[in-house]
């Protein structure tokens, strides 16, 4: 199985243990802890930490590219943590899986695994709330 | 008489070219600043392109990727967000250089997607994106 089939088959098992509820996916920004690990491996030398402030406070910068913390999502598994890393420009969508200090991190791209990202995206967004669909049962009597 | 005119001639000859020069210098300054400002233009239209460019693979393997979702009814609502983000990038990033038939179909896209969630066919929203994933994909832009 070369790597590439090996990742496809990772984010598969995701989606399918995400879609079946036994893996129970939170928003990034209900733990401080891992922003924290982000911000600080992202941290800049000493000379140019008056440039942090110009990232603004709901977005953290991982390997050159803007996310915005409000639509990333994690889940924890014993030892590892897994990231869904969701932007504005440039990359959407980054699987970001490592231990729980983040390095070593493997981290799955959308310019390759883009497919395979959107069908997680859709089944971790299938675990919140959608309103729309509250909206239409209530018109049709269904809540 | 004849020293007076020979003054008077030169030196409305020589006020006169030194309008003319002057004129010819804004005209020729103006004509330059206007070419400056097109090929500055063109330059800043062509680089913001090829950066964009860079990240056609990932757009195009969300729309790949949307298209699957939606066709295995795994849609909702709360994806319409992250599919405007996709397409306001190709919008943001290609429309330039996109050929006329697909910019009317993303306007038309995104357009269709303010639309009440109840009322999106489904159907005609992957026959567009599928539209746009082919033109992403072959490549077929103009004036790349």
């Amino acid at each position: 199985m070369s790597k590439n089939e090996k990742y496809v088959r990772f984010i598969d098992d995701i989606c399918t243990s995400t879609d079946a509820g036994s893996v129970k996916w939170s928003y990034l920004e209900d733990d401080d802890s891992i922003i924290n690990i982000f911000k600080k491996l992202n941290s800049k030398p000493k000379y140019l930490s008056a440039f942090d402030s110009l990232l603004p406070m709901d977005t953290i910068e991982f390997q050159g590219y803007k996310f915005k913390i409000e639509t990333s999502y994690f889940f924890k598994d014993s030892e590892y943590i897994n990231v869904l890393l969701s932007g504005e420009t440039g990359k959407l969508c980054l699987l970001v899986t490592a231990g729980m200090s983040l390095r070593n991190a493997v981290v799955l791209d959308d310019s390759v695994y883009g497919v395979e990202l959107v069908r997680l995206l859709a089944k971790i967004k299938k675990q919140f709330p959608d309103p729309e669909s509250y909206i239409d049962k209530v018109i049709n009597g269904e809540a | 008489m004849y020293r007076w005119f020979i003054d008077t001639f030169s030196s409305s000859f020589v006020v006169s070219l030194s309008t003319c020069l002057s004129l010819f210098g804004f005209v020729f300054s103006l004509y330059a600043a206007i070419k400056t400002y097109k090929i500055d233009n063109k330059l800043i239209k062509y680089k913001k392109s090829q950066s964009f460019l860079k990240e056609k693979d990932s757009i195009v393997k969300r729309l790949e990727g949307y298209i699957d979702v939606i066709s295995n009814n795994d849609f909702t609502s709360n994806l319409i967000p992250d599919l405007i983000k996709t397409l306001s990038a190709i919008k943001n990033g290609y429309n330039s250089i996109l050929p006329l038939n697909a910019k009317w179909k993303l306007k038309h896209l995104l357009r269709y997607l303010e639309k009440p969630y109840k009322d999106i066919n489904f159907q005609k929203m992957i026959n567009k994106l599928a539209y746009l994933l082919g033109i992403l994909d072959s490549g077929g832009f103009i004036d790349e």
